[in-house]
């Protein structure tokens, strides 16, 4: 059964379109990230499903249910904000029991479910604070606190950890991880963070521009970006990508840009046309090797221009042909800015994109 | 960090002129009125000579049965026309505060009374409500002469209407300040209680009102420093009258010190007025500072 479903939404301010044609389905118990650059109208669409906002056009449905014409308190949801949005007024407990308390339960069950998700949580000694005399952290559990004791039909996050920390955020990453396995609710993630984005998604939605560019399990949006912009945003560092064109020769496809020439074996199922024009060749800086080309690699020379220094591994920064490439490969202390060096790939790993279309790309036959 | 001998002196130099200033015509004119509260010190007999008498004044001011008749005035005239000011303020800080076509000159608008000079409003309101051509009465009378109502002649309606030019006049400065409180409150919280069930009503009352409390508080204080301060509208619309029924406490003064020449009992009058609006800036302060100081921390 779908647990969310977003039919064709649109959402226009003026004459600003925020969100076009956005469709979308969750399956029960899902966790669908949603993952793009900031304005990219990711958060519009996250108060769209909460109510918080109306979509000029399209439907949303939650579980069977449609909810386009219901409020935020009869959408059977619950949200944690950016900025967590507890009141501060209220210490934890009344907190975590306002929302049981509008929805006139009975005392008991308030107590009950507030102890639940106290454990849950680990949140016990905080219940009598009032938000100020918590830290981030601690703000950040009850307001999770606060979406778990109603225990809603659907969970809305609103980039909850972008005020935290690196080491707190990785902490919470996990602890979210685990809240998700032992609930099961379906659940909406936004943010702008990759590394969020792919260790809590089964389901990612990369957006730009209001507009969908992908929907996959991490693996395939990384291994398989459907277009450049999805190519470039996804993996750190980001992918290097080279602007030049395509031609289609046969059974051979010729892709140059700038100095750099290559050719690869053309896809059998496509035209003369669809496979020429405008192309976006991509290589991730992982794929690429500081060594001589073996059999079916290819390779070109570059000139160092900085090494970073990552712990584990260097970024090399190579200048070729005019464009800079950035190589991530095992410490090498021999290596310094101005050698030349030879950079060598698999065609396996190129990405091809013509006219913005993902190609599959073979390597050359024999 | 403590400040170089030079910059100190550079900075007592620097002061000092405020500091002149505030004590020419803040700190002497207070203190001359305590010491001229303690005489005996007629402005129309000057061939009696100004006589100290220690607390005498005071002593005649809480046995004067006139006085008495002011302060309970004054007291219902603060705590009417600033309850009402706070509940007419919150009502337009809502209003104002939510997004519509036009909001820029609503809010203009609702400034109006506010910025139009007391003496002039206050004048105005007597031709509202004078028994003949007043406005108020061909509002709620019409045609029916004989109906018309002598406003500033009856004891309670009298009061009443300077209650109304009061609210009428500063009720946008309340609404100001609370609008101010209103939007310190992060859209972000009242999101999370929609989520969370709470309907318009229940927003307001669990979220907005509590949250609002510094912005109320402070208002309360201006508003009812100033309503106990009242002097204008009582000035140019009743004289005080009918009989002492508008008198409050700051005219009651002004008369017996400017009409019957009364200086020492005047001063005392004056005194009594600046002692208690000090008590009550003390006291809110102390209440909105530590409200306003927990808020800061969270």
């Amino acid at each position: 059964m779908a647990g969310l479903t977003l039919r064709h939404i649109e959402k226009t301010v003026g004459r600003t379109t925020i969100l076009r044609d956005v469709s979308l389905e969750a399956a029960e118990g899902e966790f669908v990230v949603l993952l793009g650059p900031s304005g990219c109208g990711k958060s519009t669409l996250l108060r769209i499903i909460a109510g918080l906002e109306s979509p000029t056009r399209g439907s949303v449905r939650i579980g069977n249910r449609p909810v386009d014409r219901l409020p935020p308190q009869e959408r059977d949801i619950a949200m944690v904000f950016q900025h967590y949005a507890l009141y501060p007024h209220l210490t934890v407990r009344a907190n975590l029991a306002f929302g049981l308390t509008m929805r006139k339960e009975a005392p008991s069950v308030i107590e009950s479910r507030i102890a639940e998700t106290a454990t849950l949580l680990d949140i016990h000694d905080l219940l009598d604070r009032k938000p100020r005399e918590l830290s981030g952290g601690q703000r950040q559990r009850v307001a999770m606190g606060r979406a778990i004791v109603r225990k809603p039909r659907l969970f809305l996050f609103d980039e909850p950890l972008s005020n935290l920390d690196a080491r707190l955020r990785a902490s919470m990453r996990v602890e979210l991880q685990k809240l998700h396995q032992c609930l099961g609710t379906t659940t909406v993630y936004v943010t702008h963070d990759q590394v969020e984005a792919m260790t809590l998604g089964q389901t990612i939605v990369v957006m730009n521009h209001g507009g969908i560019q992908q929907i996959g399990a991490p693996g395939r949006i990384y291994h398989e970006p459907a277009n450049p912009f999805v190519a470039g945003f996804i993996g750190n560092p980001p992918m290097n990508l080279f602007e030049g064109s395509c031609r289609r020769r046969g059974r051979e496809l010729d892709f140059r840009a700038g100095a750099l020439t290559l050719t690869m074996q053309a896809p059998v199922q496509d035209t003369d046309a669809a496979a020429s024009g405008h192309a976006t060749l991509g290589l991730r800086p992982e794929d690429i090797a500081l060594a001589p080309p073996g059999p079916g690699q290819s390779a070109f020379e570059g000139v160092i221009d900085v090494i970073e220094n990552l712990g584990g591994d260097h970024l090399v920064h190579l200048v070729v042909g005019g464009q800079r490439v950035m190589v991530r490969t095992a410490p090498d202390a021999a290596r310094r800015a101005g050698d030349v060096v030879t950079a060598s790939w698999s065609t396996n790993a190129l990405h091809l994109f013509i006219n913005r279309q993902r190609v599959p790309v073979r390597p050359q036959g024999p | 960090m403590t400040a170089h001998p030079a910059d100190r002196a550079t900075a007592r130099i620097m002061v000092c002129p405020a500091l002149l200033f505030v004590a020419v015509f803040a700190l002497y004119p207070a203190m001359d009125s305590l010491v001229l509260s303690l005489h005996r010190l007629y402005v129309s007999l000057p061939g009696l000579e100004s006589s100290f008498i220690g607390f005498d004044n005071y002593a005649e001011l809480f046995r004067d049965p006139a006085a008495r008749q002011t302060f309970i005035v004054t007291l219902g005239f603060v705590v009417l026309s600033t309850a009402l000011e706070l509940l007419l303020g919150t009502g337009i800080a809502l209003v104002i505060h939510e997004r519509f076509t036009g909001r820029g000159g609503v809010r203009a608008a609702v400034l109006i009374p506010w910025a139009i000079p007391a003496v002039v409003a206050s004048q105005m309101w007597r031709f509202l409500a004078n028994d003949q051509y007043g406005a108020l009465n061909l509002m709620f009378f019409g045609d029916r002469t004989d109906a018309y109502v002598p406003w500033l002649a009856d004891p309670w309606t009298a009061f009443g209407v300077l209650v109304a030019a009061d609210v009428w006049k500063t009720s946008s400065f309340a609404g100001l300040l609370i609008l101010a409180g209103l939007q310190s409150i992060p859209e972000e919280t009242c999101d999370a209680a929609r989520i969370d069930g709470a309907g318009a009503w229940q927003r307001f009352r669990h979220i907005t009102l509590p949250l609002l409390k510094p912005a109320l508080l402070a208002a309360l204080l201006f508003r009812t420093i100033d309503a106990f301060r009242m002097f204008d509208l009582v000035f140019v619309m009743t004289q005080g009258g009918p009989g002492d029924a508008t008198q409050v406490i700051q005219f009651y003064g002004y008369k017996t010190l400017f009409v019957e020449g009364r200086v020492g009992y005047g001063t005392a009058v004056s005194v009594t007025v600046f002692a208690a609006t000090l008590l009550l800036s003390l006291a809110y302060l102390r209440a909105v500072g530590s409200t306003l100081l927990s808020r800061a921390s969270t």
